[in-house]
């Protein structure tokens, strides 16, 4: 009987968290998702799921929340995630013992679940998902009317997912530790300094994500250096600034080039068809998983603004 | 007296080398003896009610368990039942034993979030054995947090 009781104390944490989480996740998610990875160590790791894939954190669970047959001093509960290919997907698990409340104090047992995360979404509900095109351009001009740049060639390329995920995203796999050089490699760069690019990343298995952002973009959109290969997705945010991709230059892309804003037609020709223009070689060719890097996996249809429970991951780890 | 005699003997007579048990050996052992038996029946009895004690602890478990994952399911009854009482029909064993569960239903205050965001059950089951009414207590808890099964 003391086991089933260190069980089902064991789930009551459980859904303490999981509702804890839902609260904190439903209002800011990314401001949550900062606030509750930010002890993130190694330490907490399990042997086989370690840093800088695996992101681990352990929760310290409000005393007041906590089931009243809880000992607190010895439960805790721990997240962990991929930050490279599913940072929505955080799996939650609670070691918890009974205290001396009960007759059976000092039984513990551990259960998990994972819950996916509002800090991603679901590229399947991107509308222009079946028109893809390896050069995205918003052809909108400013006007006193339409100050205002929109975000037409951002949606087509990341649907749903705002810059602010983006950003976050690469915060997240830098911090961890992700770069060009480890195993497995960084995916999503987002870059606010205006210096030409120089490195080479990504490969058909494993494409990128480049964004250069809109401080990036500023004064002058950083070009890619005629040596340089990008394999998957680059994307300069120009805010609709035609002027800042002159004699701009792309390097080699095999993926998808989207800008924020109009190009001249000889660079634009020059992209699509691959030849020298004015400012050098720039390429541009299109690649099936060009979304790689941010395509996440996303249930069919699921709302992704919401925290929600992965179906079939509730599982009893026992002791 | 003597229990044995030698009937070759004149009355009155009796050898050096006679033995046997007095009366008074005879009641001091069987006083012994029926203590032993006594502290052993009593042994018995103690066994056989702390294992009825235990069967009634484990039944009385199980419906616990019953009630939290009825609560836990979500099923239209188990909605109906949880809402609409505080408490089940007596369940018996047998015509001597019932087990009687009562519960109650508390919210878990989250800001921001609804009532229903987080709620704990709490399980009481009771019965009784002999003179005392044991009673065991069952804590659940829920989140109202969906679960993806698609479209």
């Amino acid at each position: 009987m003391h086991a089933a009781q260190a069980l089902a104390n064991a789930e009551a944490n459980l859904e303490t968290a999981v509702a804890h989480l839902a609260q904190v996740y439903g209002s800011q998610a990314i401001a949550a998702d900062l606030q509750i990875w930010s002890s993130a160590s190694a330490d907490i790791c399990p042997a086989d799921k370690s840093p800088p894939q695996w992101q681990c954190a352990r929760w310290a669970p409000d005393h007041l929340l906590l089931p009243e047959w809880t000992d607190s001093e010895k439960t805790f509960v721990r997240l962990v995630r991929d930050v490279r290919n599913a940072p929505h997907r955080i799996q939650v698990s609670v070691d918890a013992t009974l205290n001396n409340l009960q007759p059976g104090a000092g039984s513990r047992a551990t259960v998990q679940q994972s819950l996916y995360v509002p800090i991603s979404t679901s590229l399947r509900n991107n509308t222009d998902a079946g028109q893809l095109t390896s050069l995205v351009l918003n052809e909108q001009t400013l006007t006193e009317a339409k100050p205002h740049c929109n975000t037409q060639a951002w949606q087509t390329v990341f649907g749903q997912l705002s810059p602010q995920q983006l950003e976050h995203l690469s915060y997240l796999q830098s911090r961890n530790g992700l770069s060009s050089t480890t195993l497995p490699t960084r995916t999503v760069y987002w870059i606010d300094s205006p210096e030409v690019w120089t490195q080479s990343l990504g490969t058909r298995t494993s494409p990128v994500v480049l964004v250069f952002s809109e401080a990036a973009c500023a004064l002058r959109c950083p070009s890619l250096a005629s040596h340089t290969q990008v394999v998957g997705t680059v994307f300069f945010q120009n805010q609709c600034q035609a002027h800042t991709m002159k004699n701009w230059q792309a390097g080699t892309i095999l993926g998808r080039l989207g800008i924020e804003s109009q190009i001249d037609s000889e660079l634009s020709m020059s992209l699509l068809n691959s030849i020298s223009g004015l400012s050098g070689l720039s390429t541009l060719q299109y690649f099936d998983n060009s979304q790689g890097a941010f395509n996440f996996e996303w249930p069919v249809n699921i709302n992704a603004s919401v925290v929600q429970r992965v179906a079939g991951t509730w599982k009893n780890a026992g002791y | 007296m003597h229990l044995w005699c030698n009937a070759s003997l004149a009355p009155g007579k009796m050898r050096a080398t006679d033995r046997g048990f007095t009366l008074l050996e005879a009641l001091v052992a069987s006083a012994l003896l029926a203590f032993g038996l006594s502290g052993a029946i009593r042994l018995s009895l103690a066994s056989l009610a702390a294992t009825q004690a235990n069967r009634n602890l484990d039944m009385a478990s199980a419906l616990a368990q019953d009630l939290a994952e009825c609560w836990g399911l979500q099923t239209s009854q188990c909605q109906n039942m949880f809402v609409q009482s505080t408490s089940l029909q007596p369940f018996s064993a047998n015509p001597h034993l019932t087990f009687v569960r009562t519960w109650q239903v508390h919210s878990i205050p989250l800001q921001g979030m609804p009532a229903e965001h987080l709620q704990e059950l709490q399980i009481s089951v009771s019965w009784q054995e002999g003179s005392k009414q044991p009673e065991i207590q069952w804590r659940q808890r829920r989140a109202n947090t969906p679960l993806w099964v698609g479209l």
